[in-house]
Formats: structure tokens, sequence, C-alpha cells
């Protein structure tokens, strides 16, 4: 990492797999976690499933890209952070610091944000797919 | 009767434009970005923890 210039096409290629990996990681975590015990609790979502058809589907899958995909965006973003500031205590950084109140926030903008959206989804799918309520 | 008989032998196919490996810009925005930052810091954390 600390020789970035030096990154030749293979291993760039090995570092965005192990980035997608990684990435999967903390999206499984979101889904065990975040999405069941408090996203779908504070807000549940409609069971539409059965209702998608050739003629909506569209229609889902832009709801699922703009809002969803945003609400996990924003939550895998979180447990990012978590990571960034466990490695910044591993590495001596001190525990009450500007830099970790900082991180502190932004973790809570982060899940906050990411309620937000998922608001977003459920709301759109509960609209576009009233008419069949 | 002839077309009654062809009606009913014909097959509607509908063809379902969504696929479990497209690649959209969510799966990157969602994925890659926060596994990037993940894959940045996780050198610090699995070397303390060799460490303990």
């Amino acid at each position: 990492m600390k020789n970035l210039d030096k990154i030749n096409v293979p291993s760039g290629v090995a570092l965005l797999i192990a980035a997608t990996l990684a990435g999967g990681v903390l999206e499984a975590f979101t889904r065990i976690t975040w999405e069941p015990l408090w996203l779908n609790r504070k807000c549940p979502i409609p069971n539409i499933l059965g209702k998608i058809d050739t003629k909506n589907l569209d229609l889902y899958e832009r709801g699922v890209q703009s809002s969803y995909k945003y609400a996990t965006f924003y939550a895998n973003f979180a447990w990012a952070i978590v990571l960034l500031f466990v490695g910044r205590l591993f590495t001596g950084a001190a525990l009450f610091s500007m830099a970790n109140l900082i991180l502190g926030l932004v973790f809570m903008l982060l899940l906050d944000a990411s309620y937000v959206q998922w608001t977003y989804f459920v709301n759109y799918l509960k609209r576009v797919f009233e008419k069949e309520w | 009767m002839k077309a009654e008989s062809q009606a009913s032998s014909t097959t509607i196919y509908s063809r379902v434009n969504v696929s479990m490996v497209s690649l959209k810009w969510g799966d990157i925005l969602s994925t890659l970005l926060p596994g990037a930052l993940a894959l940045l810091v996780s050198p610090h954390i699995f070397h303390c923890l060799m460490v303990i």
C-alpha cells in the first residue's frame, strides 16, 4: 500500500478483487445484522415480490439501484469506518482525539443516511405497486 | 378446431432482462468502495492481531 505507484495491472486487478471480497464481507454483515435487526424493524418492507412481472420489473430494478443500493452503501461504509477506527486504535492512536470524534460523527451520519435511504426505498415500493395492493 | 389446437400448442416466451451477474454502478458503489477502505486498514488490524 505504501508503493501505489509501483502497482501493475495484475496486482491492480488482484486489489480490485480483494476490495470486492472485503466489500462482500461488509455487505454480508449488513444483510444479517443492520437490515433485519434495525431497518426492517423500524420501517418494514412490503412483500411485493409476488407482484413483480415483466411489466414492472424495470421499476423495481430502478428502486433497488437508486435507493436500496445507497442504503447498503452507507451501511457498508459505516462498518468500514469502524474498521478504520479499530485500526487506528491498534496503531496506538489515542481513544479520545479529534480524529476519532470525527470518525464517530461520520459513522452516525452514515447509519442515519442508510436508514433514510431505506425509508425512500420502502416508500418507493409502496407507491409504485400501490395499485396492486 | 384446428386454430384452437394451434393456439393451445403455442408457447409464449417472455424474456426477463435481469441477470444475477450484471454489474451496475450501485453494486460498485455499495460493495467495492467500502471494501477498498476496509482493505486499506485491514493490514494494520491483522498485523496487530498477529502480535497479540
